[in-house]
């Protein structure tokens, strides 16, 4: 694919957006460095466990681990669709106004005449 | 993609709901029915851990899964980011890859499907071993469920989504009983601890193993990214419907490892722990554990089992025909697989295809290594998927629309690329026999893609020939392409070119671009044909006065280096000659933007020749780095130069510059031995042999000894060196210094390489133009 080809199946963004969308991840690095802290501390714990109390713990701690991480994902998917919308929106405003003033430009010229 | 005329796409008509259970369904399935026995019996207890694990490494594949998913939601998934991402033949294996890996997949869950019904059959009473050996019945139930999967997916997707919906959900109810049931039995046993306080019998290899032997059955994102073109809200529901998927299967699979080892007893006739017995009992340990726990177990979770099973057969049909859907439609498979059915809008040849790879591994091979093979190249595959979202995001950056975007990035890609990597190999262990059938898979992909797909693929991005005079059919002949545009130049290039093919008994090549901009469609070029031909007329007449055979070509393109490059591959040319208009202050290059391209994707020799150039000169200046450039220099210098007499005013001067004596007159002796070698292979000894001079220059100032010398004679020659990683460009930064610097007209010249020597610079150099092209764009936005 090219990205003539990415164009034309409406992938890419309109153009004007270029340079305008890419503002980084919208996961929350915090609560995901802590989600990961978990999954992986639970992990340990499930091994080192070798089945006693602190395996259950541990297990107990990965449930808690997958909660939390698909809790931060669908936020970061809702946050990142919303400002993707907003940018578009605001394309879309500009194309208006100008639209708008290229008319009144014409109609200017139309005046002259 | 095909040309735009011919663009066809999925309906989308797939909702969250439907992709989720779509991933779930192609995860419920081999995971926990056919491989939860055979894993309990490598881990132990420790299946918990290797579960835990599983999913905590797929998560960071998933991450990247869900942003090209939702940035580019096209059918082929993987494969096509792969394509897009990774240069060459990578795009092809993964396609390859992964299409074999799915619908051998498949054949595993078609199997287990037979082995499970004919367990019903016999438990109901029905035994047709008394007929047929049990072979022969599981395969023919496999068979049958095959067929049947593949005409409800040639029916539409909605009724795949239907079917699978249906199915996926009572097997989630069917495995829920199944917990619920055995935690009632551990809850009622107090020493159920006991069971679980030799956790890691094998130690961390087994867990390990087990990690392996299970990791097919956490590849249902890369289901649900193949569907990417039916999803409505692909942006949102696709990054959603991976998380779900594995958040919903990744607590079954620990809570069914967790009651299987504390809920089941081994009868008293067995000696055996509790993980060997389940072990022992294969694909149907699960069935008679449940058979002591479960009120009806054996039957309830027989219907699981074949319920589990035929939902995962259902999502790898999908699967395995939207990715040969894909590639049928990219020209890496012939292209009835990239037809869509004009009624249903579903890939009917795509899923026939995938449908006979299953029956024949189901009725041939041995299922259980293969399915093994295919969980290597679902690593492999991830893996590739891993480096492209790199390249990906380093190539279009700010111009996809990300519906999710990783963190970290790029450490949660790399992470997943080495720990893929690492269960990849670590599988030999567990089957060498299927890291053979994974090796001559993609050895046979290699062949097909050499002989078949990459010329397909050239065929579609190739630019074309619009006008061809005297096409020599023999690709034995010394070629040498001339590239024109410049009227006033084209006689010199055509004399250089014309010594060159008399040596050789070759014949020249002329070459015209017809260049068109970016945004105009190539066909545009044709209309101005009649301009190329009158400049090609006047140098094909000039190019037959020097007694030399000549043909022409007319391409058309929206990047001369292109139309060089398809020419230089199509007529096996042996030398390109082009002009040169001098240094350039160009940031982004340091020749020139195309003599940088045709440098570094042409396979031939290539020599570059400054505008303004005097013929015949009198004084040859070669610097030389490294004795292996000496060859091809001197035999440039003999086009330059009369060399049908001796002559005591001709000089070849080569110099070697280095501040170390000894260093220094061990090069010069190379250089000698080169020459002498040289000459000694030449059947017509050369006539300018005498007037070669080798020199070394003690100096620890290169560039200024060059530059010395050049004002001393009349044009210099230069030639390239590249190491794999050292040079952004072939013409490189000293080759720019002394460009710039040079008292005296220049030459550059650069020397074909081997195949795999060229294969290796392509490969790297893709990602260099990736990088720079980025590097660019960063600085063209900033104020």
């Amino acid at each position: 694919m090219s990205q003539k080809d990415l164009e034309e199946a409406g992938i890419l963004l309109p153009e004007d957006l270029w340079g305008h969308a890419r503002k980084g991840s919208t996961v929350n690095i915090f609560g995901l460095i802590l989600a990961g802290i978990l999954g992986i501390g639970s992990g340990a714990l499930i091994y080192l466990g070798d089945g006693t109390l602190l395996t259950w713990i541990g297990v107990l701690g990965y449930f808690i681990f997958l909660g939390l991480f698909l809790f931060i994902s669908l936020r970061a998917i809702r946050k990142q669709n919303n400002r993707l919308e907003q940018l578009l929106e605001k394309s879309k405003n500009t194309k208006k106004v100008k639209e708008t003033l290229a008319r009144d430009d014409n109609s200017g010229d139309n005046d002259e005449q | 993609m095909a040309n735009s005329s011919e663009n066809v796409h999925l309906n989308r008509d797939l909702s969250l709901f439907d992709i989720t259970m779509i991933g779930v369904g192609a995860m419920i399935g081999a995971g926990i029915f056919v491989l939860t026995g055979l894993a309990a019996g490598a881990a132990g207890p420790a299946l918990i851990l290797a579960f835990a694990l599983n999913g905590l490494l797929t998560i960071f594949t998933a991450m990247v899964y869900a942003e090209l998913g939702g940035a580019i939601p096209e059918a082929g998934g993987g494969y096509l980011w792969v394509k897009e991402g990774l240069p060459g033949s990578n795009a092809f294996q993964a396609g390859w890859m992964s299409w074999f890996a799915h619908a051998v997949a498949g054949g595993l869950y078609a199997s287990g499907f037979g082995s499970f019904l004919n367990e019903a059959l016999k438990s109901l009473g029905i035994n047709l071993q008394t007929f047929l050996p049990q072979i022969v019945i599981t395969r023919g139930f496999g068979v049958i469920i095959v067929l049947l999967f593949l005409y409800i997916n040639y029916r539409g997707a909605s009724e795949t989504g239907t079917a699978g919906n249906i199915i996926t959900v009572l097997k989630v109810l069917v495995i829920l009983f199944f917990v619920i049931f055995g935690f009632y039995t551990v809850w009622k046993n107090p020493s159920f601890m006991d069971k679980f306080t030799d956790f890691s019998p094998k130690g961390l290899g087994g867990v390990v193993t087990a990690m392996g032997l299970t990791f097919i059955a956490f590849e249902g994102y890369e289901i649900i990214a193949q569907a990417g073109e039916e999803v409505k809200d692909p942006k949102r529901n696709i990054p959603k419907a991976i998380f779900l998927s594995l958040i919903i299967v990744i607590p079954l699979y620990i809570l069914v490892a967790f009651t299987l080892i504390g809920a089941v007893n081994v009868p008293p006739d067995s000696s055996l722990p509790t993980y060997l017995w389940l072990g022992k009992l294969g694909e149907l340990g699960l069935i008679d554990a449940a058979s002591q726990f479960v009120p009806l177990g054996k039957a309830v979770l027989l219907v699981g089992a074949i319920l589990s099973t035929m939902s995962a057969l259902n999502a790898t049909t999908f699967s395995s025909s939207r990715v040969s859907f894909a590639m049928g439609r990219d020209k890496n498979l012939p292209d009835i697989f990239g037809k869509v059915h004009p009624e249903r809008k579903t890939p009917g040849w795509a899923i026939l295809f995938s449908g006979i790879i299953m029956i024949v591994m189901i009725s041939t091979l041995p299922i259980h290594d293969v399915a093994a093979a295919a969980d290597i190249m679902f690593l492999l595959l991830f893996l590739q998927v891993n480096v492209a979202v790199i390249t990906i995001r380093k190539k279009y950056g700010d111009k996809l629309a990300y519906g999710y975007m990783t963190p970290f990035f790029p450490w949660i890609p790399v992470i997943g690329i080495f720990t893929e990597f690492f269960l990849a190999i670590f599988l030999f262990t567990y089957s060498p026999i299927a890291w053979y059938y994974a090796l001559v898979w993609i050895g046979v992909g290699f062949v097909i893609y050499k002989f078949y797909a990459s010329k397909r693929e050239a065929e579609k991005t190739v630019t074309p020939i619009v006008a061809e005079e005297r096409a020599v059919a023999d690709k034995k002949k010394f070629r040498v392409l001339v590239p024109i545009a410049n009227p006033n130049t084209a006689k010199d290039l055509i004399r250089l070119a014309a010594k060159l093919a008399q040596r050789n008994d070759g014949e020249i090549v002329l070459l015209h671009v017809q260049v068109v901009p970016t945004q105009t469609p190539l066909y545009i070029g044709r209309e101005f044909i009649a301009k190329s031909r009158e400049l090609l007329d006047e140098a094909i007449e000039y190019g037959e006065s020097l007694k030399v055979p000549v043909s022409s070509v007319v391409r058309v393109a929206h990047k001369p280096a292109d139309a060089i490059i398809n020419t230089v591959e199509e007529r096996s040319i042996n030398y390109v000659i082009m002009g040169w208009r001098g240094k350039t202050n160009n940031p982004t290059t340091l020749i020139g933007r195309n003599i940088d391209q045709v440098g570094n994707y042409a396979n031939a020799n290539v020599i570059i020749v400054e505008n303004a150039q005097e013929f015949n000169p009198r004084k040859i200046l070669i610097p030389i780095s490294a004795p292996t450039q000496t060859k091809l220099a001197v035999q440039v210098a003999g086009i330059f130069v009369d060399t049908s007499y001796p002559d005591s005013t001709l000089e070849i001067k080569l110099v070697h510059v280095n501040k170390d004596v000894e260093a220094g007159k061990a090069v010069v002796n190379q250089i000698h031995e080169e020459l002498s070698e040289m000459f000694d292979q030449s059947t017509n000894r050369v006539m300018y042999e005498d007037a070669i001079n080798v020199q070394h220059i003690q100096s620890t100032q290169i560039l200024q000894s060059i530059t010395k010398e050049s004002a001393k004679a009349d044009i210099m020659i230069l030639e390239s060196t590249r190491g794999i990683w050292r040079h952004r460009y072939v013409f490189g930064r000293m080759h720019k210094a002394i460009a710039h610097r040079a008292e005296c007209p220049l030459v550059l010249v650069k020397s074909k390489e081997s195949g795999a020597q060229f294969g290796i610079h392509t490969f790297f150099q893709f990602f260099r133009d990736i990088a720079t092209e980025s590097r660019t764009e960063e600085k063209a936005e900033l104020p």
